[in-house]
């Protein structure tokens, strides 16, 4: 039998934001890599539009309230300075990555859709993809804590 | 990792993907509205299929882990109500988000209020398990 961990009620709203936020990114993002990282028989110019305008009206709002909850978090847990948790590092690499991955990923399918270039849709479905697999491990972070 | 890490870990990656497979449905959902033509909506069944895999995987993580969690943790019981009111939402979560995707395979348009429905009780899921009334 273990104890949980019990953190103080005034935390819950930014964390209920950041779970949210953080599960609605999870899913666009895999909206994004199975339409795009589709082979190219099935890679239309209408799925590459929607994937551009599913990252640019929902992904990136949540990737925005993830980030800004998490601000919040590190702020009321008193965090962010030198003697970090490792699972607070591993979090904000993978924030700070996925940000990146999510920002060209918008670039390249802006350009695909606008341009009509399927390949360039692929290589920006792969980035969903990576984007994607750097969610898991912020979760296993947050949630399994390595020290 | 502990016991209890590895619970929590599955736990919540299986409630990543309920949501994110409602998340998905959503945007399928609006996709097949603005199709005109039905080879629009054919574009649209691998991800549909994705995401009814993704409510399966999910479903069945938040389900078994969070039980086997509530058995785990000692502050937890099965039978607290918060734990009881979260696998009755589920249920419920379970049954519209399984009329929405076959609602969005069957055309798209009925699927809007079985998927609303459906995204509230996973929610409310989600408010109940952040705040643990009564625990």
């Amino acid at each position: 039998m273990v104890f949980a961990a019990i953190r103080p009620d005034s935390w819950n709203p930014a964390l209920f934001v950041h779970v949210l936020a953080g599960m609605v990114l999870v899913g666009v993002l895999v909206f994004g890599a199975v339409a795009l990282a589709a082979p190219a028989r099935h890679h239309s110019a209408r799925l590459r539009r929607f994937g551009f305008r599913s990252l640019l009206f929902a992904g990136l709002p949540a990737y925005v309230a993830l980030f800004v909850s998490g601000e919040w978090l590190t702020s009321k847990e008193g965090l962010g300075g030198e003697d970090d948790p490792a699972w607070f590092i591993i979090g904000i690499a993978v924030g700070d990555l996925t940000g990146l991955l999510l920002a060209v990923s918008l670039v390249l399918l802006g350009i695909a859709s606008w341009k009509s270039k399927a390949r360039l849709g692929r290589v920006a479905g792969a980035f969903v993809s990576l984007a994607l697999v750097l969610c898991v491990v912020g979760v296993w972070a947050m949630t399994a804590k390595p020290s | 990792m502990s016991l209890y890490d590895w619970l929590l870990f599955l736990h919540v990656l299986g409630a990543f993907a309920l949501v994110g497979a409602l998340t998905l449905i959503s945007i399928v959902i609006v996709a097949a509205w603005r199709a005109e033509r039905p080879s629009g909506i054919a574009e649209l069944a691998g991800v549909t299929r994705v995401g009814g895999w993704l409510v399966g995987a999910g479903t069945l993580m938040t389900i078994v882990f969070g039980v086997w969690l509530a058995i785990e943790v000692d502050q937890y019981r099965v039978w607290d109500g918060w734990v009881i009111a979260a696998i009755v939402l589920w249920a419920m979560a379970v049954e519209t988000g399984r009329r929405a995707v076959d609602a969005v395979r069957g055309g798209g348009r009925p699927a809007v209020g079985m998927q609303l429905a459906s995204s509230a009780a996973v929610l409310v899921i989600l408010v109940d398990m952040i705040w643990k009334p009564g625990a």
